[in-house]
């Protein structure tokens, strides 16, 4: 069993075939009211909860992470860098406007 | 900088090397996306055989970068990132810098409300970002219409803001002289590469809006084109969410729907009012003989980038990218469908009538100015017949040929009788000698050819056909195609229309409306076109009075089912795509308009002869669809004032 399944969804004796649940696309999971459930994502960002440790297992097989990964957003940083430049534009303006009122 | 810049900085540090591109190692361009520059794959392949083509939803690291490698068509074709509003900053980078360079004039002209134009322009722009969704999803990985930390549609606006800023900064020193270089304009079209916008048409719709601000009359007129587009509104049926505006982008709609409507009808009406006022400004200054510079330099220009474009897969890259060409610019020398050649144009028509455009301009300034044409001059006028001729646009040829005879004969005839019997012989010279030599349809069969095509693209399968497998259409029983039950609904209401006045009418010939438009569209080799138009024409009796909204075909092209709503196929006729979107009313307004500017300048053969030029080409071509030809068309509008004191008794 994948190392990394133990460390985000705990220790457990089960031996889970997770091919075989992620082959069978009538497998229900069945919630466990002594699993604390966890919150996990994708690379995208999508976001899961899971109620068992069956499926906390294979959704983490399946390369979900109970961390958000972080990809870096460009269009934020392009948003900051354009906001700053129309504030230099706008500046000028607002300062001689200031000054035509002071005089 | 501008220009080699963007392709060179965001490579790969030379961690790797790219390999040379062959058929063999196709894979490898495959598997590494997005890590080496265009620039670093240039320093390797210069000498290779590929074709470059733009993978526009590319996220901003991968810009500029090679995104993927394929064989197709035989050749090895490379993707190059590019990013919608990497796209926009760049490429609005590098035209506000050629704005800059136009001459400032001593005299500026102040441009009142501009941050409160600045504004209403970027809700405008926002209202066509979240209207034309489904065209920018495809643009852009990321793009969406929600305006909760939407940081890309955030830093759309703000990217148009500093574009208007420093517009509005440009503008007011230079207003006087942006005139002379609407010829340039053939070259620089000014469409954005993954954007269904146009920077001359976002800056012209940027002064439209401060003049607006300034004047009751544009006020008026606003609040009445407000209540046209709540008409148009009201007219949608369904919203089409997307349609391919291909080599129409920057200057129409790719959706129907409310906002769409909204942004299209009030920034057209904006654009004109830009453009009217430039015109106003600048047009009592006027240097003739510098605008003719510009308009013949325009022409071999245009001629000049064709042909590099052509020559090499790199120039042709750069030169759809920087000039913001509609559509990349011929890839070989050889004709479209094996008669014309548009080179950078979308359109060979519209090109051609350009290049027929120059000559007769050229042609009436150094009349008017009583001078001679240099040997520069005459080198220049040369080059542009070669690009009329490589245009294969024989109504431009023609009409150009009519209008100079015409203008030489109001010029040097002086006596009435004479003067008019040549006029009218020039006038049906060129048809006798066409309906003669070339036409080879006899009059019965071009009264109902137009009729026959609108059929062909009908969905009207279910024909029966007689003993001889022949279908009512091919016995001409025209009126039995519209009676059989299963028509409803199949054929458009125009086609219809058409159908009923042709089988109605006593001897199937003139007046009967169908064999007018069929028998004028037959020799101009026009059928086809008009026949399809009349076949997807399908208005309801309120969109055929007042259409279905400014430079938007979406409901023309998608409104009624028919074998031709694949492809760009447009109208051909710059007033059939006025019908669509204004409506026979809109098009009777603006003929009224246009001819009582003719009987007002009656006297003024320069201005007459110009415009008819233009209205006949207008008849059988698209041009109107381009900003380009649009505006020209403007100018002529207001040419008036350009030769007003040439009044030729």
């Amino acid at each position: 069993m994948d190392t990394e399944i133990y460390k985000i969804c705990g220790e457990s004796d089960l031996l889970p075939e997770l091919e075989k649940i992620q082959s069978d696309p009538s497998f229900v999971f069945e919630p466990d009211p002594s699993f604390n459930p966890i919150t996990l994502f994708n690379e995208i960002g999508d976001t899961i909860m899971v109620n068992s440790w069956i499926e906390c297992a294979n959704y983490v097989n399946g390369g979900w992470t109970n961390f958000l990964i972080e990809t870096i957003n460009y269009e934020k940083y392009l948003f900051f860098i354009l906001g700053l430049g129309s504030m230099m534009l706008i500046f000028p303006e607002i300062l001689k406007k200031i000054k035509e009122k002071e005089s | 900088m501008l220009i080699f810049l963007p392709w060179y900085v965001n490579g790969s540090n030379g961690t790797n090397n790219i390999a040379e591109l062959s058929t063999g190692n196709i894979g490898d361009f495959q598997s590494t996306a997005c890590e080496f520059s265009f620039f670093e794959f240039l320093t390797k392949n210069i000498n290779s055989s590929f074709s470059l083509e733009f993978d526009n939803p590319s996220s901003i690291n991968c810009f500029s970068k090679i995104n993927s490698a394929d064989y197709l068509n035989d050749q090895n074709v490379v993707y190059v990132g590019t990013n919608l509003n990497l796209d926009l900053i760049i490429q609005s980078a590098f035209w506000l810098l050629l704005l800059s360079l136009i001459p400032k004039d001593k005299r500026p002209s102040k441009l009142d409300f501009k941050n409160s134009s600045i504004l209403i322009a970027l809700f405008l722009l926002f209202l066509h970002f979240i209207s034309e969704g489904s065209f920018y999803n495809m643009n852009s990985k990321n793009f969406s219409t929600s305006i909760e930390s939407n940081y890309l549609l955030y830093s759309l606006l703000l990217t148009f803001f500093i574009v208007l800023k420093v517009f509005s900064i440009l503008v007011e020193t230079r207003i006087n002289n942006l005139l002379y270089f609407l010829p340039f304009l053939f070259i620089v079209s000014g469409a954005f590469n993954s954007s269904n916008l146009n920077i001359f048409y976002i800056c012209l719709m940027f002064v439209g809006i401060s003049v607006m601000l300034q004047d009751k009359v544009y006020k008026t007129l606003v609040v009445i084109n407000l209540i046209i587009t709540y008409l148009w509104i009201s007219y949608i049926n369904q919203d089409i969410q997307y349609f391919d505006v291909d080599k129409l982008k920057g200057f129409n709609s790719s959706a129907y729907n409310q906002n769409s409507i909204f942004y299209w009808s009030m920034s057209l009406l904006f654009v004109v009012f830009g453009f009217l006022y430039i015109c106003k400004v600048s047009l009592k200054n006027i240097e003739l003989n510098k605008l003719k510079i510009n308009f013949l330099t325009s022409g071999v220009l245009v001629i000049f980038f064709s042909l590099i474009s052509a020559f090499n897969p790199v120039i042709n890259f750069f030169t759809y990218y920087y000039f913001g060409l509609n559509k990349t610019a011929s890839k070989t020398f050889d004709p479209v469908a094996g008669n014309a050649w548009r080179g950078i144009s979308p359109s060979a028509e519209a090109i051609g009538e350009f290049f027929a455009f120059t000559v007769l301009f050229t042609l009436f300034v150094t009349v008017y100015k009583k001078a001679k044409l240099s040997i520069l001059e005459i080198c220049l006028l040369l080059v542009n017949l070669y690009g009329l001729y490589k245009s294969n646009n024989f109504a431009a040829a023609t009409s150009m040929l009519v209008v100079i005879v015409l203008f030489f004969i109001f010029l040097k005839i002086q006596n009435q009788k004479t003067k008019y019997t040549l006029v009218i012989f020039t006038i049906l010279f060129f048809p006798i000698i066409y309906f003669s030599y070339f036409n080879s349809y006899d009059f019965n069969e071009s009264s109902r050819k137009l009729i026959k095509e609108g059929f062909t693209i009908s969905n009207i399968e279910y024909l029966d056909t007689n003993e001889f497998g022949r279908t009512p259409i091919d016995d001409n029983r025209f009126y039995e195609v519209i009676l059989n039950t299963n028509s409803k609904d199949k054929i458009s209401t125009s086609l219809n229309f058409l159908v009923e006045e042709y089988h109605f009418s006593d001897r199937n010939g003139i007046p009967n409306i169908t064999t007018i438009i069929s028998s004028i569209a037959t020799p101009i080799n026009r059928s086809e076109k008009w026949g399809i138009f009349f076949g997807k024409y399908n208005p309801s009796f309120e969109t055929f009075l007042f259409g279905t909204g400014s430079i938007n075909l979406a409901d023309y092209y998608f409104g009624h089912a028919s074998k031709a709503n694949f492809g760009l196929i447009l109208p051909h006729s710059s007033i059939l795509s006025y019908l669509i979107f204004f409506g026979v009313f809109g098009l009777i307004l603006l003929l009224v308009f246009i001819f009582s500017k003719f009987y007002l300048n009656k006297d003024n053969i320069y201005y007459v002869l110009l415009n008819i030029y233009f209205l006949i080409n207008l008849l059988k071509s698209d041009s109107l669809l381009y900003l380009n030809s649009f505006l020209l068309f403007l100018l002529l509008i207001n040419s008036n004032k350009i030769f007003k004191h040439s009044k030729v008794q």
